[in-house]
């Protein structure tokens, strides 16, 4: 197992801003819809104020003209002590809209009759004139005499035109403070996530004791936590009592078979040159073939329970050169072309195990391909993984059984009569599964095209390590016991 | 030689001394790892074979303490777990072989000889080996047969370099995988045979006496007989 490649690292802080744009959106929209809502609200409670002002102004000077007629309403609104109330603007206008009282000076077009109707009008105040907008109620008292009384509407405007800056300054303020307090709120959220990916990588690279912490909070975080580390249990159980009856079974198969091979010999020893050898020699053979049975399923089991902490850094290009060495010979003698074809393709693995199905690749192909045939054996880098490859020009494999060759004890040779047990390729599979990397079968037009895909090694960590291969000694073979080394190279 | 064997199953360890006893060499039991240090501590024994799995002091604890006490006398563990990393784990622990159960006696007795020379110092630190007129140059990493040089491979080179350390013994196909490929798992078909022919192709050309020879149901031995 390796730790899964961060490709969210690329944005560390995606979805905390996300968390947090969400939380802005709600909040800008909460805040328009408050200052919309507040906004309409007081310009109607303005506009029934207004109304009733501009309606209680424009009665009580009716009145006046009922009691006094056109030329008594004109003297009392040119009087001194009539300004009325501040903002309002009057005009007495005969019938052709001629002013006699008031500071409109001449009768605004649009404003001819009717209830409260904005428009512009000239307005003299303080001995100069200008064009105000008002909104005015206008009366019509009789034939000679129409009545203006309005209110000058800047205020309103002005309230108009606050309303759009009030909502400028408040989605403003809401982005920022929703955007940046949003993020705070939500990195704990990611720094959670954040933590338990890290350990779970740290788990999937072997730790098998890495567990999520759990905070006193007891809040869904933890609920997670501890789901996720039941689940971590779980697996470090599996993984352990994979190993331990791995082991078990190891000792407890071998121990009997152990006697009885030592029977067997002892027996052969003591026959001489016996008749009975010969059946002890074939007994022993089929003992031979009892045990390669069973080593290869404790090399599977243990494959299986293979963890990242006992991967280094490798390159499948020494592993496929050790192969070549071993099995070039061998190819040779039965008449095959074993081609070799080797790029760099560093990544981390278990030397042993990956040479082992490297073999075993090369084994099969030589196995069911027939003399003449090419078997090329390749490694190099594609689309981010590295790759080892084995093709032959052989009969190869049906594509609608590449996945049965891969269970155990799969044969496809329906006679049996080819040597093997059937748990070659379903190695490969189990070593490219625990390296996190996949076996692909595939039609090599004609023959068998078997590639194995393993995570790339980046490339801090390649020049980091490149040293290590390159520098070990090429040979200790005078040892009976030679001293433990990675697969390098090799330099004569 | 003079053996002791420790290894908790009785049937077992029965069966492998008297197997020893009919090729002529003595064989001491320990059932247990107690049993099995303290026979190794009072007598002088030429190997010891130690099991991994023991009642009461496993293997490499009794490995340990025997190092401990500074006896160097060759220890070959036998184990049933035969994985690369239990080989290793018993090799650094200080033991002179591994060999993985079931063995065979020819197995046990090509790897007790060889690693009883190495504890003898038979073997002894030098630049060159030679056997007969076969002679191999370590430092230069070259190989002559009287006049002729003989062009090796890396692995052949590694192999002959083995043989040549262990001449006159027999050594097997699974110590020649150890020595050259440090395998521990077994290639099949017959991948040694293949390599130990072409090897014998290049040292005994026509008109040579043969140096390299089979030796039936066990391995190879180089010898100039």
């Amino acid at each position: 197992m390796t730790p899964v490649e961060p490709k969210s690292r690329r944005r560390p802080q995606a979805a905390a801003f996300r968390g947090a744009l969400w939380i802005t959106l709600i909040a800008v929209a909460t805040t328009v819809a408050a200052l919309t809502v507040q906004h309409f609200e007081t310009a109607r409670v303005l506009r029934v104020e207004l109304d009733y002002l501009l309606e209680g102004e424009a009665d009580a000077l009716v009145r006046r003209y009922r009691e006094g007629g056109r030329a008594a309403l004109a003297t009392y609104m040119n009087s001194e002590g009539f300004p009325g109330p501040p903002d309002v603007v009057y005009m007495l206008a005969d019938g052709s809209g001629r002013r006699l009282a008031g500071d409109v000076t001449t009768w605004p077009a649009a404003l001819s009759r009717g209830h409260v109707v904005p428009g512009s009008v000239e307005v003299r105040q303080g001995g100069r004139t200008q064009t105000r907008r008002i909104e005015g109620e206008v009366r019509t008292l009789g034939p000679d005499a129409r009545l203006l009384v309005g209110h000058l509407a800047d205020s309103r405007i002005a309230l108009g035109r606050r309303y759009w800056l009030s909502i400028a300054v408040s989605v403003l303020v809401t982005a920022v403070l929703g955007l940046g307090l949003g993020w705070l709120v939500s990195r704990r959220g990611v720094r959670v996530v954040h933590a338990a990916a890290d350990t779970g990588d740290r788990f999937l690279g072997g730790h098998l004791d890495e567990r999520l912490t759990i905070s006193n909070r007891d809040d869904e975080f933890d609920r997670l936590a501890e789901v996720v580390n039941a689940c971590f249990d779980e697996i470090e159980r599996m993984v352990r009592s994979l190993r331990a009856a791995t082991d078990g079974l190891a000792h407890d198969l071998k121990t009997p078979l152990t006697r009885i091979k030592a029977r067997l010999e002892l027996a052969m020893l003591r026959g001489q040159d016996g008749p009975e050898n010969v059946l002890l020699a074939e007994t022993a053979r089929d003992l031979e073939a009892l045990l390669d049975l069973i080593n290869g399923l404790l090399a599977l089991a243990r494959a299986d329970a293979t963890t990242a902490d006992s991967f280094v850094a490798l390159d499948l290009a020494w592993v496929a050169q050790e192969a070549y060495d071993l099995y070039a010979p061998l190819a040779e003698d039965a008449g095959q072309h074993l081609e070799l074809s080797l790029t760099p393709a560093p990544t981390r693995g278990v030397s042993s195990l990956l040479l082992h199905a490297a073999a075993n690749l090369i084994d099969n192909a030589i196995k069911h391909a027939p003399a003449g045939a090419t078997v090329a054996l390749g490694t190099g880098t594609r689309n981010g993984v590295a790759c080892l490859t084995v093709a032959d020009t052989g009969a190869g494999i049906a594509a609608e059984v590449h996945a049965l060759a891969l269970q155990r004890f799969s044969r496809l040779d329906e006679s049996r009569s080819t040597p093997g047990s059937g748990l070659g390729l379903s190695l490969v599979a189990t070593v490219a599964r625990v390296h996190r990397g996949q076996f692909v079968l595939a039609d090599n037009v004609p023959g068998l095209r078997a590639e194995l895909r393993l995570p790339l090694r980046s490339e801090q960590e390649a020049s980091g390590h490149r040293t290590l291969p390159l520098g070990a000694a090429p040979s200790s073979g005078g040892a009976a016991a030679p001293a433990w080394r990675r697969f390098g190279p090799d330099h004569v | 030689m003079k053996l002791l064997l420790i290894e908790d199953d009785a049937s077992t360890a029965r069966y492998v001394r008297e197997g020893l006893a009919e090729l002529g060499h003595a064989c001491d039991w320990g059932q247990t790892g107690l049993d099995g240090l303290s026979a190794a501590l009072t007598n002088v024994y030429d190997a010891i074979i130690l099991d991994r799995n023991l009642p009461q002091l496993d293997g490499l604890s009794v490995l340990q303490a025997l190092r401990s006490e500074g006896h160097t006398t060759p220890v070959l563990i036998l184990s049933a777990l035969c994985q690369v990393d239990d080989r290793v784990k018993g090799l650094n622990a200080g033991s002179d072989d591994y060999l993985a159960k079931p063995f065979s006696f020819t197995e046990l007795i090509a790897r007790l000889v060889a690693i009883v020379r190495r504890g003898s110092g038979t073997v002894a630190a030098t630049t060159s080996l030679q056997i007969s007129d076969l002679e191999l140059d370590l430092l230069g990493r070259s190989a002559r047969r009287g006049v002729r040089r003989i062009e090796l491979l890396n692995k052949e080179y590694q192999l002959l370099e083995y043989f040549m350390r262990h001449a006159g013994q027999v050594v097997t196909r699974t110590m020649l995988l150890e020595a050259a490929w440090d395998y521990s798992f077994d290639p099949g078909s017959n991948v040694v045979d293949v390599h130990i022919s072409r090897l014998r192709a290049k040292l005994e050309h026509e008109g040579e006496s043969p140096l390299l020879h089979t030796v039936r149901g066990a391995g190879y031995q180089l010898d100039a007989r």
